[in-house]
């Protein structure tokens, strides 16, 4: 019984000691996001670059389309595309005290539409690999389709959507940015689960357990990432009118309604 | 006089969200001329200079390049940029590559001249801006006053008939605004015609032949650096402050050193020769 | 960030023609992808390492200091592919038991796990090799050549420019914002950090619209055409790039 309870114990130290680890060798979550250079086999990696082949080719012709008929905001989107970059290089505070990085996903689709954030998602992917080395060559193709592909379009939908059931503004944005982030994360987990099924339970096993190690980290962070995105959004709303309406050659009727939703 | 190359004719404008800027605007500009415009922050400078090669559009009024009215139709204003080059003020938004070389290179590619010739024109232009050796450094490694200086490369490469420099000087050390100043002197020799906006009066008077006082989206006075620096209500109402030459002549004629009858000097060299040696006046 | 940057302007290899880097680069890190022992990562670390510390120049310090850049997102992932949870103990190579839980090691996991870890960091020093000796616009140069389309070309080039901008208007805002003890709590952290980016997307606003006059002024039409310096192509590079890989991919086919 006595020793029982003393090996319950060591177990139970054990495990806390791995969550503290997580959080020790893991403090900069949102980089944690992106698959590693090299970490995906070269089969994987060769499909998710096939699969983010039409989304991109998708997304170059709408902005080629929005550019040719207002060239100067194909400065705009250069600048944007800068201006995430930057964002995902600030410090979050986390609601459980750590510290993480925002991902911009929720704010840049809001903003430009979710064809537009999948290059400018995946240029910012480069330049994150290139200078600062997180994320990869190889595995541009699978970041690409979570960060800017999942994640962009799940935003927009239950963007438009909650708008469309009548919800206010903030709740809809807040979903937008707080899903569209863990929606990006849960594509994460899928893809290295389908990388590397686990020796007995398979594919299924393995993304449980991918998603269960993110969830420590992952979750406050959307959640954060939300609060931060309703906040940036209120202060546009009242000081940046004119800006805003210039946006709707992106996104159409989805920026229209910002502004009504302002006026009303 | 030589003929008449811009010219603004009743200029109004004002900014989509209703800063009027501009009003009633009238300036001539010679071929050749060097022409210095003061006048302190948020007196219309920068925003006059836009409407002289078709970036802003008059609200009404005209511009007139070498006496016809601009066109804002594309394919006319491309043309009309071709000849008015404008150095902006701020470096950081003229500068749109991370590499100086492509930056510089931009503008004569868009002119439609041979690989050739823009390699050459390029390397001329970082040769009259001293940024050779900055050709193979990232902007963002760049100082200030080292962007300034790109950013001036890049217009001088297109080699237009007109520039426009937009406080050219600012940010720039003594001896790279000397520099800058003899390139002027350079590029009016070769015919070209000079305009730029400075806060530096001692500047602006000896370099220029004709200024224009800006003052509240109005030109206050257009005429000789000299007469105008000697009307006190225009100064005063600019802001302006005088040239130390000015100052400096009227101070010894006023006690006595000078006679009133001397010239205003344009040059130190100028007055120092006008300055009696002491024996001279003992004798 | 800066480092990585500005290394590439700064080191031995950066007149190399771009081009032969990215090709070494991709063809080495397909080998390492591929690789069927871990010889092979271990090889391809090697001749990375001595490629940006012993060719390149870049001091050995600033290189292993980058390697651990990723060791964080490697070691969670490795160990969450190692280690399993299951109700039934059957099959763990090394386990522990907590109330019918059994937490342990599948064995091929392990194997897994084991060449994944090896061939991320070679893959990673393939990555550093390219990211350390060339220049952001000179990859952006082979990518245009590469028939990418000229939008997101065009675009690299503005992001990379003005990442740089923006970054140093960020820092200054930040600074600004600690001064007046402006992150001090996590409610104001989060109404200081939403005044940064949403003072930000302002000047996103205002230095597009500038940035697209001063382009018109110098006759953009819409599309950004730019000379790039040309490097030597050179034959010698490319036979070594040959001699490096030849052996490492008969390593792959032949070890089974
Ligand atoms: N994009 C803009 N939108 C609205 N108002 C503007 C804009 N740019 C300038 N203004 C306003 O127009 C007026 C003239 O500005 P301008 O930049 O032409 O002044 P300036 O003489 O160049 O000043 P400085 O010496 O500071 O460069 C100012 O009142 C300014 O606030
Ligand atoms: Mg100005």
């Amino acid at each position: 019984m006595i020793i029982m309870n003393q090996r319950m114990i060591k177990r139970i130290s054990l495990l806390i000691a791995y969550v503290l680890a997580i959080y020790i060798v893991f403090p900069d979550n949102a980089y944690g996001m992106h698959i590693m250079e090299g970490f995906l086999p070269f089969n994987w990696a060769a499909f998710w670059w096939i699969a983010m082949i039409p989304f991109v080719i998708a997304g170059v012709r709408s902005i080629k389309k929005t550019v040719t008929l207002y060239p100067n905001l194909k400065m705009l989107l250069g600048m944007a595309g800068a201006f995430a970059f930057v964002l995902s290089a600030l410090k979050i505070p986390s609601v459980t005290g750590s510290c993480s990085h925002p991902t911009g996903v929720g704010l840049g689709t809001i903003l430009f539409g979710p064809a537009a954030m999948t290059v400018l998602g995946m240029i910012v992917l480069i330049f994150q690999a290139l200078l600062l080395a997180h994320g990869g060559i190889t595995t541009l193709g699978a970041n690409t389709f979570s960060m800017g592909i999942v994640g962009p379009f799940v935003s927009y939908g239950i963007y438009r959507g909650l708008k469309k059931l009548g919800a206010p503004q903030w709740l809809s944005i807040f979903m937008a940015a707080t899903l569209g982030d863990l929606m990006t994360y849960v594509t994460t987990s899928i893809q290295l689960g389908l990388a590397f099924p686990a020796a007995s339970g398979g594919v299924m096993a393995s993304v449980l357990k991918f998603m269960s190690i993110f969830a420590f980290t992952q979750i406050p962070l959307a959640i954060s990432e939300g609060l931060l995105t309703v906040m940036v959004f209120n202060i546009l709303t009242a000081y940046s009118q004119k800006e805003l309406q210039v946006l709707t050659a992106f996104t159409g009727k989805a920026l229209s309604s910002i502004k009504r939703g302002v006026k009303a | 006089m030589s003929e008449l190359i811009l010219e603004a004719v009743d200029l109004e404008y004002s900014y989509p969200d209703g800063t009027k800027a501009l009003r009633n605007v009238n300036l001539q500009v010679h071929k050749g001329e060097k022409l210095a415009i003061l006048g302190s922050n948020g007196a219309g400078k920068s925003t006059l200079f836009m409407q002289f090669n078709g970036i802003f559009r008059p609200n009404s009024g005209t511009i007139k390049y070498q006496g016809e009215d601009i066109s804002y139709k594309n394919k006319a204003l491309i043309e009309l940029r071709k000849k008015v080059g404008i150095v902006f003020q701020d470096p950081d938004s003229q500068l749109f590559s991370a590499s100086v070389w492509q930056d510089i290179s931009f503008g004569p590619l868009n002119l439609g001249l041979p690989e050739e010739v823009v390699i050459e024109r390029a390397k001329q232009a970082l040769i009259d801006t001293e940024t050779t050796d900055l050709e193979d450094k990232p902007t963002h490694l760049l100082s200030y006053g080292q962007k300034k200086r790109v950013s001036i490369a890049g217009v001088l490469a297109m080699e237009p008939d007109v520039i426009i420099f937009d406080e050219p000087t600012a940010g720039l050390d003594p001896r790279h605004s000397k520099e800058f100043m003899l390139l002027l002197e350079k590029l009016s020799l070769e015919g070209k015609t000079i305009i730029l906006s400075t806060h530096d009066v001692d500047l602006a008077y000896f370099w220029s032949d004709k200024m224009a006082i800006m003052f509240g989206g109005e030109i206050i006075a257009h005429g000789d650096p000299g007469e105008l620096f000697r009307r006190p209500e225009i100064v005063k109402q600019a802001d302006l402050t005088l040239p130390w030459l000015i100052e400096m002549h009227s101070e010894l004629v006023q006690k006595g050193w000078l006679p009133p009858s001397t010239p205003l000097p344009k040059t130190r060299e100028d007055l120092f020769r006008s300055i009696p040696a002491k024996n001279d006046k003992a004798g | 960030m800066i480092d990585i940057d500005s290394y590439a302007y700064s080191n031995n290899l950066k007149t190399v023609h771009p081009a032969e880097k990215s090709v070494f680069t991709m063809m080495t890190m397909v080998v390492c992808l591929t690789a069927t022992t871990v010889i092979t990562p271990l090889i391809v670390l090697a001749i990375m390492a001595g490629g940006i510390v012993i060719k390149a120049g870049i001091p050995a310090r600033v290189f292993v200091k980058l390697m651990l850049v990723p060791l964080s997102f490697l070691l969670i992932s490795v160990l969450t592919i190692a280690f399993s949870v299951s109700t039934n103990p059957a099959g763990f190579w090394l386990a522990q038991t907590i109330h019918g839980l059994t937490v342990g090691i599948h064995y091929p996991d392990l194997i897994t796990a084991v060449h994944l870890f090896l061939r991320s960091l070679g893959a990673v020093s393939c990555l550093y090799f390219l990211a350390l000796t060339t220049p952001m616009t000179e990859i952006i140069t082979v990518l245009h050549k590469l028939k990418v389309p000229v939008i997101i070309t065009e675009l690299m080039v503005l992001i990379y420019r003005f990442i740089f901008v923006f970054m140093e208007t960020a820092t200054t805002i930040r600074r600004a914002q600690l001064s007046r003890s402006g992150y001090v709590s996590m409610k104001s952290s989060f109404r200081s950090l939403s005044r940064l980016s949403s003072a930000l997307l302002g000047k996103v606003f205002v230095k597009s619209q500038e940035l697209y006059n001063a382009l018109a002024a110098r006759c953009y039409s819409g599309e950004i055409r730019v000379l790039t310096k040309k490097r030597p192509v050179s034959l010698r590079n490319y036979l070594m790039i040959t001699g490096f890989e030849i052996p490492l991919i008969l390593l792959n086919l032949l070890w089974r």
